[in-house]
């Protein structure tokens, strides 16, 4: 049985042999002499430990002290707000369910975020009342309309002036060799305004279609004599994934300014 | 179909170097100038995934800090003469050096231009510096807490109002000096755009990957820095 009237007259500081002590006499000390542990709010805030391992679904706090096992499973959820090696990066923002809690350790067990949770990253943890039902899901769905938009090809155009180096060398108009991924080339278009009486151009189209693999030709070159009555030449290319390349051989010196046009 | 000069943030942009060649001494330029940049060195044609640095096969260039860069003839690059607003960005996973790293400069001498580079200052830690140049002076700000080794999308915003925001990862962060920055002087022909290298192009040197450098003459908000961010970061991982 614990003697309340002792601890409060030394939390009076009655006199010289009752003086207050934190150790003992304080409303967490004394709490705790109870068997009282800390009160859970609806709102917490947390500091993962230094010596966390990182993971994407067990975070392990150092400020979260005598708690009772598995007190926030399902009803709570747990919110990086600020990610600290990488201020603003994934997982910072997330929210997901907490689905267990082992007190002695302060060791929760989440619903996977979409990057680590690290040491020294802040939480907070948050009662299901406080946020919209539903919130986790709708986390997710807004992340996965995020992709979408991203994965969405944009087109995009670029250009440039190619002066050629002579007849037996192909000098590259337009290449991508090594794209990120499916992309889509439409047209490159060259213009043989310079291209005189005497003067010759051969324009080749090569593709790769496996990864490694070489740049193979596609269709015939096409061959341009001379002074072109309509000296915009359209090249069609179809869809690539791991490179593409149109070149041009002609007459030494003459000059093809060219336009391309590309979904990435 | 999404067009190019339909996103909000491309609107008026004056440089962009996706770097989807893979292969080569030169890269295209997407926006309307369609500069072309010559890489010398060269630095090396990479990619995210095969490089260990990020799950994409994303192209990016490697540039050893020593002897590569890439260049822009200055009568090219008139319109990168900026007097008023403009906005500058790169990703970069820089390896720091003792030296400050030039992430693209279109002069860095007190006379015209402006300057954005790296240094990881033995004091304050890696900085991410603004410099612009007038007749004989210059202003300059900083950021702090880059990162060595890292993807990280840096850049500034400056406003004619002689503010400049320095961002990362899509975040504006504080910004010593950031309220003092006078408009540069444009520098004309004379000058080239340097990416990887101080002018003189003999020192400075940027040593690490670098993807897309930017460049707009209008001031990017807060919020064009968070859509740059969203939209690419999976590229890298982070």
């Amino acid at each position: 049985m614990l003697d309340l009237t002792t601890y409060l007259r030394r939390i009076m500081n009655q006199d010289a042999a009752e003086t207050f002590d934190q150790t003992t006499d304080s409303l967490e000390a004394i709490a705790n002499a109870l068997g009282i542990g800390p009160s859970v709010g609806l709102w917490m805030f947390g500091v993962c430990d230094p010596a966390m391992v990182a993971s994407t679904t067990n975070i392990v706090t150092n400020n979260l002290v005598g708690l009772p096992d598995d007190i926030f499973n399902d009803q709570f959820y747990m919110q990086i707000i600020r990610n600290t090696d990488i201020p603003g990066a994934a997982p910072e923002g997330e929210i997901r369910q907490i689905t267990g809690f082992v007190g002695a350790t302060q060791a929760f067990t989440v619903n996977a975020f979409t990057a680590n949770v690290e040491a020294d990253d802040l939480i907070c943890i948050i009662h299901e009342s406080l946020i919209t039902p539903g919130l986790e899901v709708i986390s997710a769905i807004v992340q996965a309309i995020f992709d979408l938009v991203n994965a969405q090809l944009v087109l995009t155009e670029t250009g440039g002036t190619v002066t050629a180096t002579g007849l037996l060398t192909e000098d590259n108009v337009y290449i991508n060799n090594a794209p990120a991924g499916v992309f889509k080339p439409h047209l490159v278009t060259i213009d043989m305004s310079d291209l005189a009486v005497g003067e010759v151009a051969t324009v080749r189209v090569r593709y790769r279609i496996e990864a490694g693999g070489a740049l193979e030709l596609k269709g015939a070159p096409v061959i341009f004599n001379g002074v072109q009555a309509e000296p915009l030449k359209d090249i069609e290319l179809t869809p690539n994934r791991f490179g593409v390349q149109v070149t041009i051989e002609a007459t030494a010196a003459v000059v093809f300014p060219w336009e391309v046009h590309y979904e990435v | 179909m999404i067009g190019y000069d339909n996103r909000e943030i491309n609107h008026g942009i004056v440089l962009d170097l996706p770097l989807q060649e893979g292969v080569g001494l030169i890269t295209h330029d997407l926006a309307k100038p369609h500069h072309i940049a010559t890489l010398t060195g060269p630095p090396l044609w990479k990619e995210v995934l095969a490089e260990g640095i990020g799950p994409s096969d994303l192209g990016i260039l490697l540039l050893d800090g020593a002897t590569e860069y890439l260049q822009i003839p200055g009568a090219d690059t008139l319109d990168l003469d900026f007097t008023g607003d403009f906005s500058l960005a790169a990703w970069v996973y820089p390896v720091f050096a003792a030296q400050p790293m030039v992430i693209m400069c279109r002069n860095t001498t007190d006379a015209c231009g402006w300057c954005m580079f790296l240094y990881d200052n033995p004091t304050l830690g890696p900085l991410l510096s603004l410099r612009t140049n007038q007749a004989g002076s210059h202003t300059e700000c900083y950021g702090a807490d880059f990162t060595d080794s890292q993807w990280q999308l840096v850049g500034y915003s400056r406003l004619t109002g002689l503010t400049a925001t320095c961002y990362r990862n899509g975040r504006p962060i504080t910004t010593v000096g950031g309220t003092g920055i006078l408009n540069p002087i444009a520098c004309g022909a004379a000058n080239k755009l340097l990416v990887g290298v101080q002018e003189g192009e003999a020192s400075d040197f940027y040593a690490g990957y670098k993807w897309r450098p930017r460049a707009w003459p209008r001031q990017l908000s807060d919020a064009d820095w968070l859509s740059l961010w969203e939209h690419e970061r999976h590229w890298f991982g982070v």
